[in-house]
């Protein structure tokens, strides 16, 4: 079936006398198609949402400043119990500290009685003030 | 070492036990403390404040024998709390104020 036999127009002469066949608006046309900007310009105003992030960032601000209120009394806490208790810690370390020195005072005496003019235990430094052994070995047993 | 006490009943500093009764330590043997620390500032050679030391020593662990005998079972649990979360005073708040309310500050 060729395409003149199904638009054929009776009298027709040759093949470029057929009737149209088109894709086409329907009838009367389509319908208007908006294609216009339409940004309305309700909503806040600047000012308005200025104040509300500001409002937002100061109350913000305010609770970092309670938080660290509340941080800072628990450490507090903290070192108030670490103050409450240097002392008694401080006070053992010397008695042990002092036991273990006596019985290094005792060795170094042994260790140098036959040399001439030592001073058992005294003091490398000539400023008066007590200073902590420094042979390197704080707490041999622990280290 | 969950325990407080040692065989004859009386408590072992340790740190847990010592945070634990920080503050009662603190309002008590405050005096002990303070002139300890004054004879440190003056001289921090060891041999010179054994005294006061032994004083503080005195003082704190009769503190801690004392409120082991007022009020075993809280100090006991919070012992065990400060043990458990390593003397974060934080996450042991129960366990505090029932120890503060049988054994109280003043």
């Amino acid at each position: 079936m060729t395409e003149a036999m199904i638009r054929k127009k009776p009298g027709m002469a040759s093949v470029k006398d057929m009737p149209l066949l088109q894709d086409g608006p329907p009838p009367g046309g389509f319908a208007p198609v908006r294609y216009a900007r339409r940004i309305s310009n309700t909503g806040p105003s600047a000012m308005a949402i200025f104040l509300t992030v500001s409002g937002a960032f100061a109350w913000g601000m305010y609770q970092v400043g309670q938080g660290n209120k509340i941080r800072r009394a628990l450490k507090e806490e903290k070192y108030a119990a670490r103050r409450a208790i240097l002392p008694i810690l401080q006070a053992e370390e010397d008695e042990r500290f002092v036991s273990e020195w006596k019985k290094y005072l005792e060795y170094e005496a042994d260790v140098m009685k036959d040399v001439p003019g030592w001073k058992v235990g005294e003091n490398v430094y000539n400023s008066g003030r007590w200073m902590p052994p420094s042979t390197g070995e704080l707490r041999p047993d622990v280290w | 070492m969950s325990s407080a006490v040692d065989a004859t009943g009386n408590p072992i500093p340790t740190s847990a036990v010592l945070t634990a009764s920080a503050k009662h330590i603190g309002m008590r043997c405050m005096p002990e403390n303070v002139a300890f620390l004054k004879c440190k500032k003056n001289d921090p050679n060891p041999e010179k404040c054994l005294e006061k030391g032994r004083d503080v020593t005195r003082c704190v662990l009769g503190l801690l024998k004392d409120l082991h005998q007022k009020c075993q079972k809280e100090m006991d649990d919070y012992v065990g709390c400060m043990y458990y979360y390593t003397n974060e005073f934080d996450l042991c708040r129960k366990e505090q104020e029932a120890f503060e309310k049988v054994c109280p500050l003043k």
